[in-house]
């Protein structure tokens, strides 16, 4: 009876460290987060690079009002409220210059209200 | 019957040809300071019209017209539409007049598109006329805000008027 119990132990110790070792949470290393705050009628920072395959968490913030966050080409959309951080994550898989903008109307200039991600190799 | 498929293919190709050398050559005329031709103000319209009731979704607007929903549909109507489609009481606009063809000006004759169909539209856009698809620039609420007021351009509520006609 002592000998199964151990084996049984064993059996969900090793388990349990395979599971752990494969699924581990990813590591604060493994995300480029970058903070990006909102006014009229910016984003700041307006250009953002980063590298192809490497997980960006984008934290949006706004220092005035409403506004949105569209990236069609990571088909990425969130609202931007003040007092609130917007966390996008999401991974480039594709080099090239992407253009993000603000997609709640916000006033006149709104319509040039946008950022560049710049993804390298 | 081998003559007719020849003769009928040797024309084909000659047409392609003459219709490639005409793209080639420079001979398409794409000036936009000049109206429309008949073929193209008669056919074209009906093109976009089928496409547009073909894809748009036909819905009513989800937005109760209060005025709070009317003043922002205003706001945006006259920062992002205005300048091409007309500003209430100033007549059509010189800007929207010089597009080929040319802009809806709405200040002078309503759209007969449905609701859905102008949340499509200004969603979508419409290609080759200038007509930019607001998708990307304006939320489905913004675009249902001003379909509202479109619906109300000439009779929109005083305090709507009034927090427009502050915006100029």
């Amino acid at each position: 009876m002592k000998r199964i119990m151990i084996l049984v132990l064993a059996i969900t110790t090793g388990l349990g460290v395979l599971a752990y070792t494969t699924h581990s949470a990813p590591q604060a290393d493994d995300v480029k987060v970058i903070s990006i705050t909102a006014k009229k009628f910016d984003f700041t920072p307006g250009e953002i690079t980063v590298k192809k395959g490497v997980p960006v968490a984008l934290e949006l913030t706004s220092s005035d009002r409403v506004h949105g966050f569209s990236f069609p080409d990571f088909k990425l959309t969130a609202k931007i409220e003040p007092g609130k951080v917007t966390r996008v994550v999401f991974t480039p898989d594709k080099t090239g210059e992407f253009t993000f903008s603000c997609n709640i109307f916000c006033g006149s200039g709104h319509e040039e209200m946008a950022g560049r991600l710049i993804v390298t190799d | 019957m081998k003559k007719l498929v020849l003769a009928i293919t040797v024309l084909l190709v000659i047409a392609l040809m003459i219709g490639v050398g005409v793209f080639k050559l420079g001979l398409v005329p794409v000036n936009a300071d000049v109206p429309p031709s008949g073929l193209e103000t008669r056919f074209i319209p009906i093109a976009v019209h089928a496409s547009v009731a073909n894809h748009a979704e036909e819905q009513p607007n989800p937005m109760v017209p209060t005025d709070e929903n009317l003043i922002a549909g205003g706001e945006v109507y006259t920062v992002m539409c205005a300048r091409c489609h007309g500003v209430p009481g100033r007549g059509p606009s010189v800007l929207g007049a010089s597009f080929y063809p040319p802009a809806p000006q709405f200040t002078v004759q309503p759209s007969g598109y449905s609701e859905g169909e102008l949340f499509w539209i200004v969603k979508h856009g419409i290609r080759n006329t200038g007509m930019p698809a607001w998708g990307r620039l304006l939320s489905d609420q913004d675009i249902w805000h001003v379909v509202a007021v479109l619906r109300r351009l000439n009779s929109l509520p005083s305090a709507v008027e009034n927090s427009r006609s502050k915006l100029h």
